[in-house]
């Protein structure tokens, strides 16, 4: 099984499970990004299609008190 | 007026038997003349986060558990446990997900400060520092959900609220961390500062959420219906997922992965060398 990415645009929006990339497109109907430890990714995260990179969103500021 | 007769409901034993246990998403496989299934299908677990030098990370929430008679499809969804971090920062909330008319929210991320609240039906991360937790989601229709658990810099973090979708624990930096909340689906725990107390344990339930860490202690993560992990020196242990055991948090090295099923991973500290526990990844049973 490998980790795939849910794409919208350049927009991460789900991360799955899958058996193949195949099977992670037709079950979501969506282009799917496999993504590894190396190169993880998560909802919310942005996809660069030209270096393959993932890049998760800036941290919201919530002040630490 | 006319009048219509409605059917009597069948007392009679419905016989189902588990037929499917789906792990990965694609197709699924349908036997002909099977028009109705009863599905229980589970999110992603969130991962935990990892803080600073002197403060350890916050577990993640556990997935959302939906169930109910649906049409057989042919295709599902199954939500990846959100990825272990290496780094400063949030751990990463789980995927959804999806069978039919069913929808499984992933659990929240637990934060570096306050944690993420849980969506579809998923709990709260737990918080860092001295931040609040994440509530659970307030999305499920008819169902309580569990506010987030305050963070504090002066006493002990709260914990999370109960409910069908627990709120994370808060952190602390001056006494304990809050433990996540309790629920079918259990917040993370919070994370608590160097010398200050012990961190939270994740909440338990049928799904448990992470447990979270300060630098010298971790705490364990919550019981699903298989065992939570337990923490070690700077890692929370995982929560126990709904088809497998919580990892236990390796000291000083990464917090413990959730189980599969959905339970929450554990915090851990900067310091640690490999990382937080990710989320373990959602499931979907099928009974007909």
């Amino acid at each position: 099984m490998a980790t795939f990415a849910v794409l919208s645009g350049d927009l991460v929006t789900n991360v799955i499970v899958a058996d193949t990339l195949e099977n992670a497109e037709l079950a979501t109907n969506s282009v799917c990004i496999e993504y590894t430890e190396d190169n993880h990714a998560g909802i919310g995260y942005s996809y660069d299609a030209k270096s393959g990179k993932f890049t998760r969103p800036a941290e919201t500021t919530d002040p630490v008190k | 007026m006319g009048s219509t007769t409605i059917p009597a409901v069948s007392s009679g034993q419905q016989n189902l038997t588990l037929r499917q246990t789906i792990t990965s998403s694609g197709a699924v496989t349908i036997p002909a003349g099977v028009t109705q299934v009863y599905a229980i299908l589970i999110g992603g677990g969130g991962s935990g986060s990892m803080n600073g030098s002197s403060t350890g990370g916050a577990g993640g929430g556990a997935g959302a558990l939906v169930q109910g008679w649906v049409p057989a499809t042919s295709t599902c969804v199954i939500g990846s446990g959100g990825a272990s971090v290496t780094s400063l920062g949030n751990g990463n909330n789980g995927g959804n997900s999806s069978y039919s008319t069913l929808i499984a929210g992933g659990g929240g991320a637990g934060g570096q400060a306050t944690g993420v609240a849980g969506t579809l039906g998923g709990a709260g991360g737990g918080g860092g520092s001295s931040s609040n937790g994440g509530a659970g989601s307030a999305t499920v229709l008819n169902y309580s959900f569990g506010t987030a658990g305050t963070g504090s810099g002066s006493v002990a973090g709260g914990t999370g609220g109960a409910g069908y979708s627990a709120g994370g624990g808060g952190g602390s930096t001056a006494a304990a961390g809050g433990t996540g909340g309790a629920g079918i689906s259990g917040g993370g725990g919070g994370s608590v500062n160097t010398g200050n107390g012990s961190a939270g344990t994740g909440g338990a339930g049928l799904i448990g959420g992470g447990g979270g860490s300060g630098t010298s202690n971790g705490a364990s993560g919550g019981a699903g219906v298989f065992a939570g992990g337990t923490g070690a020196t700077g890692a929370g242990g995982g929560g126990g997922g709904y088809i497998s055991a919580g990892s236990n948090g390796v000291a000083n090295t990464n917090g413990g992965n959730g189980g599969n099923g959905g339970g929450g991973g554990g915090g851990a500290y900067v310091n640690s060398t490999s990382g937080t526990g990710a989320g373990g990844n959602g499931v979907l049973y099928l009974y007909y």
